[in-house]
């Protein structure tokens, strides 16, 4: 587990990374005047004010003592599980079809707990391919691939 | 306000259409579902709604709403079962129902807390039902009124509440707002058709989905914290006692549902209130008024009563500015304004006029809904707690599958999927360094119709910024938001604010 102090400068850093990409995408585009607005004229003034206020938001936590409930626990398992498991989602279900994509994403998401427990896995994985299957497939009749073409 | 008889029609209209079969069926199906998924521990309303979203997309539009606000109640009463029975909040209108509501669990009265939670919750939607008729068309002539100027700052108006009212830092719910409205802004702009920060990808052009977006920041960030909490497993939940309640608990409870109404009623037609505060400022309310308030936390009855009937009348009340004015007052309106523009609706004014039948046939199935949730949830409460009893590990997964099968089958878009990936991180690491994510959803959905209104001012004015100061409707409503914004700034102001959102 990583400990992080001052959650608030890293959201300002965030918050920052974002303005300056946003002003960095609306560069090319036209500003136009405040009468006849062109495309960039918004993002540009949002993009600003994002690096403004977040250079506040550092501000104000540089000058303040870090409290006792300021430590953020980053836990990375979890989310790293279900990221992998959305991912070989999109990966696989245009070349594999439904059932293997859900196959993959509950095996992989079931990394984001511990004990693995790879019965129970089985098991989900059945009667989940078996409910999306029935409901999404032959019920809501989606247009998803049950199997590979 | 309308008169009697007006009333009446318009709700024979609303019922003639909320009681067809097939509509009854959706709003079943939507108070069930939303039910089975608000009671399972760590899924509150928003991400009920983001993950069922697509289920409704092949629905007619009105089969669809009607089933959305079913699932809406549905996964508020689930989130109270939660809260009694296992101590864990469903969602956030629900914490206050843990501190009264686990304590009689404790006691051995759940049964009586469930059933005070389902008939406080009828109650307020009942009259809540009856406000949104009284209230919503009055109000549709009103804004009639509105040109461009009153829209952006009724918009503006709406996101400072947002804001005012959001948990924690002013500045980081301010920054919410503009990543929000920068996300917004991605895809082809409508007036030059320029492309504005797709960053050459394609899949970008129509600008961001909201479905990846919602189901990203409120369902994938929401597991993965959740996770990180659940680790140890959850609590057992216990058993269910004699379901209804003593005569002393009925005597204690009425006189508190009905303020709780009152109170939730008010805070819902707020922009930015809805549910959560709601339930907060009645429990507050029922502690002053309390003559032993030492009572409460341990199991009082009107601990129950009041927050659980203001919640449910705040998020009915909540529809009133949705319906009214196009502007969604909170983050599920926001998932709201969301799938009524995915069925090809654009909230606002213009739809009382024009699809009557939708208009009263969604606030008549308001009314059904809560009914049929009185109707399944006493008999079948025995079911849910069972339900709260299946562990996280198995949940989750079934959870994330749906999400990405909802992502996907959309637009048939591995892009989606992807995109919902990107959304999720980026919830995630906003949730824990705490920064709230409805109001982010709020600026997404309302940027463009701001940025859309305040082109159209300007050049109405010529140009000059004055018409929102000139225009004595406009210069009233962004005196009111600058005056909020202040207020919230001030030091006294802000204890307030921080004391209302503390568990007691």
């Amino acid at each position: 587990m990583l400990h992080t102090a001052r959650p608030d400068i890293l959201a300002a850093g965030l918050f920052a990374t974002i303005g300056a990409i946003g002003l960095a995408g609306s560069r090319g585009l036209e500003p136009g005047t405040l009468m006849r607005m062109g495309p960039g004229y918004m993002p540009t003034v949002v993009a600003t004010l994002l690096l403004l206020l977040s250079a506040a938001l550092a501000a104000r936590a540089a000058m303040t003592r870090p409290g006792p409930d300021d430590a953020v626990a980053w836990d990375v398992r979890p989310i790293a599980a279900i990221l992998a498991g959305l991912g070989t989602f999109a990966l696989l279900i245009d070349p594999v079809g439904l059932v293997g994509a859900t196959a993959a994403l509950i095996v992989a998401a079931r990394f984001a707990s511990r004990p693995l427990r790879p019965l129970e896995t089985a098991a989900l994985v059945l009667a989940a391919a078996l409910f999306s299957a029935l409901v999404f497939v032959h019920l809501l009749q989606l247009p998803i691939q049950l199997w590979p073409a | 306000m309308a008169g009697l008889e007006e009333i009446a029609a318009h709700l024979g209209l609303g019922l003639s259409v909320a009681l067809t079969a097939s509509n009854i069926f959706y709003c079943f199906l939507g108070a069930l579902l939303g039910t089975l998924i608000g009671v399972l521990p760590g899924l509150g309303p928003a991400t009920t709604i983001a993950m069922l979203l697509p289920v409704t997309f092949h629905l007619s539009p009105i089969g669809g709403l009607i089933m959305l606000a079913g699932i809406y109640y549905g996964a508020q009463y689930g989130g109270s079962i939660t809260s009694i029975l296992v101590n864990i909040p469903g969602e956030s209108s629900s914490v206050i129902t843990c501190l009264d509501g686990h304590a009689m669990t404790r006691q051995g009265r759940s049964g009586s807390a469930l059933a005070t939670a389902a008939l406080g919750s009828f109650v307020a939607g009942c009259i809540a039902t009856l406000l949104v008729a009284l209230f919503a068309p009055p109000l549709t002539d009103l804004v009639q009124l509105f040109g461009a100027a009153e829209y952006f700052a009724l918009m503006a108006l709406g996101l400072v509440a947002a804001v005012v009212l959001a948990q924690g830092s002013v500045l980081k719910a301010l920054l919410m707002i503009l990543l929000g409205l920068m996300l917004g802004f991605v895809g082809t702009d409508v007036n030059s058709g320029a492309q504005r920060l797709t960053f050459g990808l394609e899949g970008l052009a129509d600008g961001i989905g909201f479905i990846p977006l919602a189901m990203g920041v409120f369902g994938i960030a929401e597991i993965a914290v959740h996770l990180e909490r659940m680790q140890g497993g959850a609590p057992p939940a216990a058993a269910i006692t004699r379901l209804w309640p003593t005569r002393d608990d009925f005597r204690r409870a009425w006189p508190a549902v009905l303020r709780g109404t009152g109170v939730g009623s008010l805070l819902g037609i707020l922009p930015g209130g809805g549910a959560i505060l709601g339930s907060f400022a009645a429990y507050t309310l029922e502690k002053r008024l309390a003559r032993d308030p030492s009572r409460f936390g341990n199991g009082a009855i009107e601990g129950v009563a009041a927050p659980e009937s203001a919640n449910n009348a705040a998020a009915q009340t909540s529809f009133i500015p949705l319906l009214t004015l196009g502007i969604p007052s909170n983050g599920v309106m926001a998932l709201m304004v969301g799938a009524m523009m995915i069925h090809g609706i654009t909230p606002g004014p213009t739809v009382i006029d024009q699809q009557p039948e939708l208009f009263w046939g969604i606030i008549a199935s308001m009314w059904v809904a809560n009914l049929i949730l009185v109707v399944i949830n006493l008999p079948l409460v025995g079911i849910w707690a069972r339900l709260t009893r299946v562990p996280y590990r198995i949940l989750f997964p079934a959870v994330l599958l749906f999400c990405a099968i909802g992502a996907y089958s959309y637009a048939h878009s591995v892009f989606d999927v992807v995109l919902t990936m990107v959304f999720g991180l980026m919830g995630y690491v906003l949730l824990k360094l705490r920064c709230e994510p409805a109001p982010l959803l709020l600026a997404f959905v309302l940027g463009p119709m701001m940025e859309e209104s305040l082109r159209r001012a300007l050049l109405i004015g010529r140009g000059d910024p004055t018409v929102f100061v000139t225009r004595p409707l406009s210069a009233a409503i962004l005196a009111i938001a600058v005056l909020l914004l202040i207020l919230t700034i001030l030091p006294a102001v802000r204890g307030l604010r921080q004391t209302a959102f503390r568990e007691e």
